[in-house]
């Protein structure tokens, strides 16, 4: 028997944030209003990527990955032609693989403070916080409290969590841990994609577009940092020179835009 | 005419017996039919604390049923021998645990795994070590159908219900029922356990900016929460796998985990693996509440350990490498040449003294949540 874990936790921990951090009490129509799809759709050296499973690293190292996770925020909008920008306010997401999917789908619905019609050539996002949002004055943390990503009250937050097994016969047992948790202001990614090469983002009342992002997991070993899995720095990233070298690879073609449909 | 008389007889009945039974209607003689005058519905009102995970209480619950689920909670008849209730192996003052390394049922028999704390329950989404349950209300009436737990068939249950007068009352009260089903008796207890909020431990005050750790206790929760790195940032790793609020255990499919307990060989109780089938899910249990914790000894799914120190020594030295131990039992070294968590004595200490400031003395003096039955016997 199998049972259907993780998406139903995660569906709780997003309805609650939207619950909490949309705006409006009063039950609005998404109908009216632009809604959008983000599908991040993950990968492992161009296969499906999977959790539990056995992969082989740019470095030949062998990895099963357990958990991956980050927090996308601060999305804007951008149409540069006309010199306009539009951000979604107060609006964070947790982009988590299941067990059951290599898809994870963040849906916005449409608010009339939310997202902004329109035509928009380009889009930006975090891969984490704003620094405003990571140290909340309150002294106990607010965000995906549910789903470990608060580190404590001089980090903030984990942006991006990668949890898993890297496999070797020169290790002491079979398998050991290699985990990186990355997070501190420095390790902030921003991320701006050009949606004009695939015909730009169309928002419009009462629609729904979707855009597809690919993301590379093999890239987190790899480009611009060969990470060796032997060197046990690599092994537990918090912080320090191994953080900013995963961080590094994974602001370089980790996220690759691969479609837009619009309404 | 008939329930006047009733009414008359059942006040002279309570002032007559509530010395004795403390105001537990008297047993009805068997002309005086119960007549049910209609629920009654008084919100329960639960204070859910602002920074604990953002939760919507569920729909309908009452002080009414919350009291008939007290009741019910602590209610003896509800297994075979008249001996055991839920709250002989969930006691109050031991945060709702039993004292025991593993429960003992009504026959004496030993259960497989040890009692759990019940606090918090709202903020969790799996029961029982292996997460068999999903849901309360079907965790509810498992214990009383269990056959080493309470032994009763739920007809058999509600039979003996319904020949207390007490529950009469209780059960009218809260569903304005007299024939009553076991969905009820999972509600009511249901409403008893979501009502069971610890929040007002030292910690909580902290929380809430009342109050301040000792130095001891603020170097323990910072090096609860920390990841460890070699030679410069000491930490215990705990809070990778206990939620750092500690409002309950943790969440989502990494709530379950293998925390190295045993290696491959010594597996006793595959966990997790018994309900999901799968080998990756191999001895995985439950994260639990760390709430309390200084009153919920032995330690473990199957008690192993008696103390708090116990297992300190386990997290810092007994690493038993397994396929399925969780790699953040490995990745959290302080000492760059080993692979254990490798915490000075004073560090251990800290970490145990902060543990003692999650003890929150009025859940577990709150008179609300007490046995009712005991609490008449004076
Ligand atoms: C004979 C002892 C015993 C009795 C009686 C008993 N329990 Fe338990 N309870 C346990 C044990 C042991 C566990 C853990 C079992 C496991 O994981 O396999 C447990 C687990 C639980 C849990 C899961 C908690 C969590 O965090 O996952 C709940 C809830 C609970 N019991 C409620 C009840 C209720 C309600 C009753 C009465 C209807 C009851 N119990 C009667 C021993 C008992
Ligand atoms: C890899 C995840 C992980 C880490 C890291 C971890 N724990 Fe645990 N902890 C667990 C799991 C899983 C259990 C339940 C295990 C079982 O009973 O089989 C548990 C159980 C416990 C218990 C017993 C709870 C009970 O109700 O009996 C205590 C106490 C505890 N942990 C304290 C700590 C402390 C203190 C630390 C840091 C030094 C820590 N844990 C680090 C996963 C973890």
């Amino acid at each position: 028997m199998r049972i259907l874990r993780p998406s139903i936790s995660l569906s709780v921990v997003m309805f609650a944030l939207v619950l909490t951090f949309s705006c409006c009490e009063d039950s609005e129509d998404p109908a009216s209003y632009p809604n959008l799809s983000i599908q991040f759709d993950h990968y492992f050296n161009n296969n499906v990527f999977e959790l539990n499973k056995q992969y082989v690293t740019a470095n030949q190292d062998t990895v099963e990955i357990l958990e991956h996770k980050y927090i996308v925020s601060n999305i804007v909008f951008i149409n540069s032609t006309q010199g306009i920008e539009r951000s979604l306010k107060n609006a964070y997401y947790l982009v988590k693989v299941s067990l059951d999917s290599h898809r994870y789908q963040l849906s916005i619905p449409g608010s009339s403070t939310g997202l902004p019609p329109g035509n928009w050539d380009k889009i930006r996002f975090l891969i984490g916080l704003d620094s405003a949002t990571n140290f909340a004055p309150e002294a106990a943390p607010k965000l995906f409290t549910d789903e470990g990503m608060f580190w404590d009250w001089n980090t903030g937050y984990k942006f991006y969590v990668m949890e898993g097994r890297y496999f070797s016969k020169d290790l002491q047992f079979p398998s050991t841990g290699v985990i990186a948790h990355i997070g501190d202001m420095h390790n902030l990614v921003e991320l701006e994609f050009d949606l004009s090469q695939k015909g730009n983002l169309l928002l419009e009342n009462g629609k729904t577009s979707e855009l597809v992002l690919n993301v590379h997991v093999d890239q987190l070993f790899v480009d611009p940092n060969l990470v060796n899995l032997s060197d046990s720095s690599f092994q537990q990233a918090m912080g320090g020179p191994a953080a900013v070298s995963y961080r590094q690879n994974y602001s370089n073609g980790y996220w690759v835009l691969n479609s837009i449909s619009n309404p | 005419m008939r329930r006047i008389s009733y009414y008359l007889i059942f006040i002279a009945g309570l002032t007559v017996s509530c010395q004795k039974n403390g105001g537990n209607p008297p047993a009805p003689d068997s002309d005086n039919e119960f007549v049910c005058e209609g629920v009654t519905n008084t919100p329960l009102t639960i204070d859910l604390p602002t920074y604990f995970p953002p939760r919507s209480l569920p729909k309908g619950l009452t002080e009414e049923k919350f009291e008939l689920g007290r009741h019910l909670f602590y209610e003896k008849k509800l297994s075979r021998t008249n001996t055991v209730s839920c709250g002989s192996c969930h006691q109050q003052s031991l945060a709702f645990t039993d004292g025991l390394a593993k429960g003992v049922g009504l026959y004496g028999d030993t259960l497989r795994r040890a009692s759990m704390s019940l606090s918090n329950l709202l903020w969790e989404d799996k029961f029982f070590w292996d997460s068999r349950t999903l849901s309360l209300e079907e965790q509810a009436l498992q214990p009383i159908e269990d056959h080493l737990e309470m032994d009763l068939t739920l007809e058999e249950a509600i039979e003996r219900l319904e020949e207390d007068s007490l529950y009469d009352e209780l059960f009218c009260k809260a569903f304005g029922v007299t024939e009553y089903q076991p969905r009820h008796i999972a509600e009511a207890i249901v409403n008893f356990e979501i009502a069971l909020v610890s929040s007002d431990s030292k910690y909580d005050r902290y929380l809430r900016g009342k109050e301040s750790l000792s130095l001891t206790e603020e170097l323990g929760r910072q090096l609860f929460v920390t990841h460890p790195l070699p030679r410069s940032v000491p930490g215990a790793n705990c809070g990778d796998c206990h939620n750092p609020l500690l409002t309950n255990g943790f969440l989502g499919p990494n709530g379950m985990k293998n925390n190295g307990l045993d290696s491959a060989e010594n597996f006793t109780d595959l966990g997790f693996e018994e309900v999901t089938g799968n080998p990756v899910d191999r001895a995985k249990f439950k994260t639990t509440t760390l709430r309390n914790i200084e009153l919920t000894g032995p330690y473990m799914h199957d008690g192993r350990f008696k103390t708090l120190e116990e297992v300190m020594d386990h997290y810092n030295e007994g690493l038993n490498w397994s396929p399925t131990i969780d790699p953040l039992m490995f990745a959290s070294n302080n000492d760059p040449n080993s692979l254990k968590l490798g915490l000075m004595p004073y560090e251990i200490d800290a970490v145990i003294e902060f543990l003692k400031c999650l003890t929150d003395s009025s859940f577990v003096n709150d008179p609300r949540f007490s046995d009712p039955f005991e609490a008449t016997v004076k």
